[in-house]
């Protein structure tokens, strides 16, 4: 199933499909059976992540299939585009992309709110500081010490480098000691913004170090 | 306006200068683009960079199964007639060629005449769409089911009041999108409708 092969793993098949297609399809080839198979292949091993994130979005199941239909559309879009050769390279970060450009879509027609979000930017009781400045976070000296106790320094770092960039970028700055303020500022995010990349890349490096996947 | 590929290319484009090295701040990034698009870009590039890649895979359930099933057929469908170079025809073009009106089209597949026009105005989850309901109008405009999956997905015919509103500027909230059964239960359905489509509610 799907969600026992990494998001690596899930990706790189991916690509060699996208590159299958396109090689046709942006030369003005016919859709054969064959890669009509390959886009369903690429849509079945996409469609348990993509259901993670909406779950994470907290959307319902009609939500997922219209979700689910906007990608699939906008695929079909883009494998025809010769410009968007970048999918062939970067396919992760292309899906991902795309299915937060749909939510994003769905969230400035419906107002809906990404309430995990907004609470750290919420202040707490009437007229507190914002959440994001007082929560303590002492994952990363716990990792630190795990990783003097077990020797772990090579994954870290290995585990770092495959990180998505933007994280890989917050975590690096964080182990300098930059403040998460700072890194905000940097990128022209929002503090609770970056927060919330912070606390997704340890959960990722957690797991790499635990599981030894470092996808 | 610029379309959802130049966000997601912007967004790529993005992350590419960030993994060359080069840390530019969003605001530098959107100040090299059309103004037009600075502030919905720069709103999307950080929603982007918080949300992330997809990372936590989640087992489907028979629901999720069935609509990646109808939007597969549904999308397929309207991408082969692209590919075969046919004329976009919208479910409203394919009743009028019947020479059908919606009240007649609607007692001919007992559904609510206000469901099939919503349907016609494309306000309901395509893939919440019974398959039975694809295969009834399908027999009842005599055409392929894949013609009417492809119908589904086209842009919907401009309403008057759209044109109306176009002209005189007035803006009224959009109608939502609903689901099949939502669509249904709004429409007052019959007695009789309602044992029609009970199954599948």
């Amino acid at each position: 199933m799907a969600q026992e092969r990494s998001w690596y793993e899930v990706v790189q098949e991916c690509q060699e499909r996208v590159a299958r297609i396109r090689a046709v399809l942006t030369t003005g080839g016919a859709l054969t059976p064959e890669l009509q198979a390959d886009i369903n292949a690429i849509i079945l091993a996409m469609r348990n992540w993509l259901i993670g994130r909406l779950r994470q979005y907290g959307l319902t199941e009609d939500a997922f299939g219209d979700v689910l239909l906007a990608v699939i559309e906008q695929l079909h879009r883009d494998l025809r585009s010769p410009g968007f050769g970048s999918m062939e390279r970067k396919f992760g970060a292309y899906i991902s992309t795309t299915v937060n450009r749909i939510l994003y879509e769905r969230k400035h027609r419906q107002q809906h709110t990404l309430s995990s979000i907004e609470s750290l930017d919420a202040p707490i009781g009437d007229d507190g500081p914002p959440l994001h400045e007082v929560i303590e976070d002492t994952t990363l000296e716990r990792l630190a010490e795990e990783y003097h106790e077990n020797q772990l320094h090579q994954q870290l770092h290995a585990a770092i480098a495959a990180l998505p960039v933007i994280e890989r970028i917050v975590i690096t700055y964080r182990l300098r000691g930059v403040r998460g303020t700072d890194i905000a500022q940097m990128l022209g995010m929002s503090p609770a913004n970056v927060s919330h990349t912070y606390n997704r890349a340890v959960r990722r490096l957690r797991q790499a170090l635990t599981t030894g996947d470092s996808s | 306006m610029k379309d959802r590929s130049y966000f997601v290319e912007a967004a790529l484009r993005y992350e590419e200068l960030l993994e060359s090295g080069q840390i530019i701040s969003l605001d530098e990034f959107v100040a090299q683009e059309p103004p037009e698009v600075r502030e919905e870009l720069r709103a999307f590039l950080e929603f982007n960079l918080t949300l992330g890649e997809l990372d936590e895979p989640v087992a489907p359930t028979a629901t999720e199964e069935s609509l990646t099933d109808r939007a597969l057929a549904l999308a397929h469908a309207a991408w082969e007639r692209e590919l075969r170079g046919e004329p976009t025809r919208n479910l409203t073009d394919l009743r009028r060629e019947r020479q059908l009106t919606v009240g007649r089209l609607a007692r001919q597949l007992r559904l609510p005449a206000g469901l099939l026009a919503r349907l016609e105005r494309g306000k309901v989850s395509a893939t919440t769409i019974p398959e039975r309901l694809i295969e009834r109008l399908a027999g009842a405009l005599h055409t392929p089911v894949a013609t009417i999956r492809a119908a589904l997905l086209a842009p919907p015919p401009v309403s008057a009041s759209a044109r109306l509103h176009a002209d005189d500027g007035i803006i009224e909230p959009e109608e939502p999108t609903v689901s099949f059964a939502q669509a249904f239960a709004d429409s007052a359905p019959t007695e009789e409708e309602r044992a029609a489509w009970a199954d599948v509610l």
